[in-house]
């Protein structure tokens, strides 16, 4: 009796173990072999929730149209993306088709040979006659093309039109100077609000300066080559802050997050920031400063013009592993150019590449959103891709962010001269790539 | 007034100190869960000028077609296997190491400690090959299995800890059950599982609370949104390169952090007690 109890026990933990393995059954769904089973593809993305709701409506639409394909999405945050993408990439496990942070992980993936070469469906599957090579570039390395990218985006001068009407200064036009630009600097400095969020500690900024000027910060043989630029930059950065252009350095160290800025707060007229960040701003800006945002070219764009990056950002690429390579590329190209797929997807990864998609879309933009598409229309016009970006990112673009940074506030709080932080950048940049290479 | 009750004043007030130091960052969340999203972190008030309670009914709508209570049904559902198969397994092998003779028992046990210091992210990329291999990928098998193995998430503290309960244990118990005819397992069964609720407990707890706030396992082995836990569905709508609403999703926080908090309420008392009769801490 005792002995069938304990008996009886065990049994119940064994069928408890094996109810828990049969529950989940196996995880896998089993491959659709025969031809009558449409083909599964899988496709991975990170965004928001307006992403997530705009991307699965538009595969949706996809499916309806293309009955013998089924896509298995699998939408994410943006935190733990890339680590689980490295994880199924180095097993053979990724999607069929993925969306990449380019500027971050091109450079590595390429090299290590982990990404596909799209370039066959080019032209038979995957139509890229609307997008400029320009933007089409960012979805390359090293003269491969690995992905399209979908949204458009570049640096660009946004500025609150409130300051500027208070102060009396005329608002920023695309073919500003850097003169036109101090001199309305001085103008509002006057007002006692501060004229710009001070650029010369934040990487983003200073390398369109430094392209800007015709240098690179790394040339293609990994030689830090900017060290005239940046001494430049961080000069040109003292004097705004003596004149009252910039905030003082004690004030822009602790107010220097896209949440938290001087612009943002309605302290500052001027900012320098990605074109596609506008609508942001424009909805954040504190109180009594909401819906005054404008965007210009940056300063000095009309005498260099091919020296401004535009970035063609989050390209979708095609696994590597994968074994469904041309469904994979028929959602692609559905994706970048179907009509009806853009008119899902509106802006929800940038301004679209396409310049069909960003016809067809003009006719019910927000007026804000129409600014984001003129100034990105005007930067694909004046824009080159920038190689040397690309090898920047090689061995973390995060250090070298933070080099230029540090170096920069110590010329803020005095501690030494531009010169002399400028050469102490480079030679520290210089030896961070050393070391990663 | 004499020194000890003085050094009790002094004590609390010390205590009061430093836990409203730690409960701050909760408390922020909470009152930033009902503050419009566009107050989080632009003004520096601490107070919202209006309550939104509009943010938890943001929060509980579908994303993705699925909603907050879907990933929450989930992570119970798994949690119901995982806390299982932990208490079986890590109860079975402790009570072995603790009372039944084998060979080599010394050596299994300090490669068990050993494994203690060995960080799960270094096992990552071979766990993963291997149970994709075995095409567990894309569900909870990973997670259950595991631990009916005693091999899950604090698997080896848990051994460690049963053990440890479990010497404590007065030999003689098992001597008289074995007299009146007991074999090994009844012993397991009647003697030592009535007697060690507390650290089972303890042990369930842990396994509940580590399992709720896994998010590198959870995020490298499911794929489908159908099948995200709670720290999964949480940060599926965080973008940080882009703007967000703030308010929703700290109040999907707020509520995800209930269960959690309850279940350590309620256990709060066999769970210090688990802890102290084992002589650990952690």
């Amino acid at each position: 009796m005792k002995k069938n109890n304990s008996v009886r026990i065990g049994l119940i933990l064994i069928a408890l173990f094996i109810s828990s393995v049969s529950a989940f059954g196996t995880g896998v769904d089993e491959a659709a072999d025969d031809q009558s089973k449409p083909v599964q593809i899988r496709f991975a993305w990170w965004g928001s929730e307006g992403r997530h709701d705009a991307t699965l409506a538009a595969v949706d639409r996809f499916m309806e149209k293309y009955p013998s394909i089924v896509v298995k999405t699998e939408p994410q945050g943006w935190g733990g993306f890339h680590d689980k993408l490295a994880t199924q990439i180095s097993t053979g496990n990724e999607p069929d088709v993925f969306q990449f942070a380019n500027d971050k992980y091109m450079a590595d993936y390429a090299e290590a040979g982990m990404l596909y070469d799209i370039s066959d469906f080019i032209g038979s599957i995957i139509d890229t006659d609307s997008i400029d090579k320009g933007t089409l570039g960012w979805g390359s390395f090293n003269g491969t093309l690995y992905g399209i990218p979908t949204g458009m985006n570049g640096q660009t001068l946004l500025y609150n039109k409130k300051i500027f009407d208070e102060a009396g200064a005329a608002y920023p036009e695309d073919s500003w100077t850097w003169d036109d630009y101090e001199a309305a600097g001085i103008k509002i400095a006057a007002t006692g609000k501060y004229a710009a969020v001070d650029f010369s500690t934040q990487l983003d900024y200073v390398s369109v300066l430094i392209y800007q000027m015709g240098g690179v910060i790394v040339d293609n043989n990994l030689q830090v080559v900017c060290l005239k630029e940046l001494t430049k930059i961080y000069e040109m950065a003292e004097r705004f802050r003596a004149e009252g252009i910039f905030p003082p350095m004690e004030e822009t160290v602790v107010h220097n997050t896209q949440q938290d800025n001087y612009f943002v707060l309605g302290e500052a007229a001027m900012k320098f920031d990605w074109a596609a960040t506008a609508p942001m701003f424009n909805t954040s800006l504190v109180d009594g400063n909401l819906g005054s945002i404008g965007i210009a070219m940056m300063p000095g764009s009309s005498e260099k013009p091919a020296s401004v990056t535009s970035l063609g950002s989050m390209p979708l690429l095609i696994g590597r592993n994968s074994e469904h390579k041309e469904e994979a590329a028929t959602l692609i190209n559905f994706l970048i150019n179907d009509p009806e797929a853009a008119a899902i997807l509106k802006t929800v990864r940038g301004v679209p590449v396409s310049s069909k998609a960003r016809t067809s879309l003009r006719s019910n933009l927000s007026e804000v959103d129409a600014m984001v598409f003129d100034a990105v229309d005007k930067l694909s016009a004046i824009s080159l891709p920038a190689p040397a970006k690309y090898r920047v990112t090689r061995g973390g673009a995060a250090n070298l962010g933070t080099i230029i940074q540090t170096e920069g506030e110590k010329v803020g709080f005095g501690q030494k001269t531009p010169a002399e932080a400028a050469a102490d950048a480079v030679e520290q940049m210089q030896s961070m790539i050393d070391k990663a290479n | 007034m004499d020194s000890a009750t003085r050094f009790n004043k002094y004590h609390h007030i010390y205590l009061t100190l430093i836990g409203v130091i730690m409960v701050y960052p909760i408390l922020w969340m909470v009152i930033a869960s009902l503050t419009p999203s566009h107050e989080i972190f632009l003004t520096g008030r601490f107070l919202p000028s209006t309550i939104q309670w509009s943010n938890y009914t943001e929060a509980l709508s579908a994303k993705a077609n699925y909603s907050l209570l879907d990933f929450l049904l989930n992570t119970f559902i798994l949690e119901f296997f995982v806390i299982s198969g932990t208490i079986i397994s890590t109860s079975l092998v402790g009570f072995g190491f603790a009372r039944v003779p084998f060979p080599f028992k010394k050596i299994l046990f300090t490669i068990l400690i050993g494994s203690l210091l060995l960080p799960q992210t270094i096992t990552l990329i071979p766990r993963y090959i291997l149970f994709s291999k075995l095409k567990w990928i894309n569900s909870y098998l990973p997670f259950v299995i595991p631990s009916f193995l005693a091999s899950g998430i604090g698997g080896t503290f848990f051994i460690f800890l049963v053990n440890q309960f479990i010497r404590s244990i007065p030999l003689e118990l098992d001597d008289s059950a074995m007299i009146d005819g007991c074999s090994r397992f009844q012993i397991y069964l009647k003697i030592i599982l009535p007697l060690s609720k507390t650290v089972l407990i303890t042990v369930a707890l842990f396994s509940f609370i580590w399992t709720w706030d896994d998010f590198q396992n959870q995020l490298i082995f499911i794929n489908d949104v159908a099948k995200f836990t709670i720290s999964l569905g949480l940060r599926m709508t965080i973008d940080t390169t882009e703007l967000m609403s703030w308010g929703p999703i700290l109040a999907a926080c707020s509520i995800a952090l209930l269960p959690s908090l309850s279940v350590f309420l309620m256990a709060q008392k066999y769970f210090v007690e688990g802890i102290a009769t084992t002589g650990i801490k952690r």
